[in-house]
């Protein structure tokens, strides 16, 4: 491009093609795989507390889902560090978004661990329902700001497993697969039918 | 009939502006390959740009590599706005 003098007209068109241009990357960037990541961990996750309290018995391999923070870690670790060229204002509202509901993740936890050190009971478990919330919550925040109905609705659906353990209010075995559906309908199912869309899944 | 801005009324330096026109930042290896322009011409473009206080840029190292990357002002977006209003009218008279 040079630094030529333009009539009206080609003005008008270059100043749409330009907004044209960083509108179809805006498109061709987004990366869905970030759902596909934390959904199937934590589908991994439930199948393998399922099994483990299933074939022992034993309630306290419920623990093992303290290791849903590991992909997150590995992800902020291993992840990739380069800059990105450009920044949209959808970026940087997403990123703010998640922040948030990432932040509601550890305070509960430290909270949990803070209440639990005053009564002398910790109630860990109430996390697996708050865990579908929160992130049901930050999913469905995505899908209107993407304006993306695979991400706005269905985490609404995941709500009623969320509903029920909080009503139940007894923890069992039914909760790990309880939690795992959740996760296929509100993150699996709809990542990969948005990243189909844009040929990504 | 007002006048057309001479800042904006360069087709590098209107590329340049309407594109960061709605992203939130971009750097300048970007604004390069969008603009199928040199790496010198639009170094001088953008000084330009940024003397008026149309676009704002910040240097900073990212790993081992200078990164400069460019937002466009308020005052900028308003420049924009106004160019755009002039070559309506200017096309207006025309039609």
């Amino acid at each position: 491009m040079e630094d030529k003098q333009l009539d009206a007209r080609e003005s008008l068109e270059l100043i749409s093609s330009m907004i044209r241009k960083t509108r179809s990357e805006e498109r061709m960037k987004r990366d869905y795989g970030t759902f596909l990541y934390y959904g199937y961990s934590a589908v991994i996750l439930s199948a393998a507390a399922w099994i483990l309290v299933h074939f022992t018995g034993r309630m306290e391999f419920m623990l093992i889902w303290f290791a849903m923070f590991l992909p997150f870690i590995a992800r902020t670790v291993f992840g990739k560090k380069d800059d990105p060229a450009v920044t949209t204002y959808i970026d940087d509202m997403l990123s703010s978004i998640w922040k948030v509901t990432g932040s509601m993740f550890w305070l509960t936890v430290i909270a949990i661990a803070v209440i639990g050190l005053a009564t002398g009971e910790m109630v860990f478990s109430i996390m697996m329902p708050l865990s579908i919330i929160y992130a049901g919550m930050g999913t469905s925040m995505t899908g209107l700001v993407l304006k993306e109905k695979w991400f706005i609705w269905p985490p609404l659906a995941g709500l009623l497993a969320a509903v029920y353990m909080l009503a139940d209010g007894k923890c069992d075995n039914s909760w790990n697969i309880l939690f795992g559906m959740a996760f296929i309908l509100f993150m699996v199912i709809p990542g990969h039918a948005a990243g189909r869309k844009i040929g990504m899944a | 009939m007002k006048e057309l801005d001479p800042l904006l009324h360069s087709q590098l330096r209107l590329a340049v502006v309407s594109l960061l026109l709605s992203v939130q930042e971009a750097d300048f290896t970007y604004l390069r390959e969008k603009t199928r322009s040199t790496a010198g011409n639009l170094s001088v473009q953008l000084e330009k740009l940024s003397e008026a206080g149309y676009i704002e840029v910040s240097k900073e190292i990212v790993g081992k590599k200078p990164k400069t990357s460019c937002r466009l002002t308020d005052k900028g977006r308003e420049a924009l706005n106004a160019y755009v209003t002039t070559l309506r009218e200017y096309l207006g008279g025309i039609l």
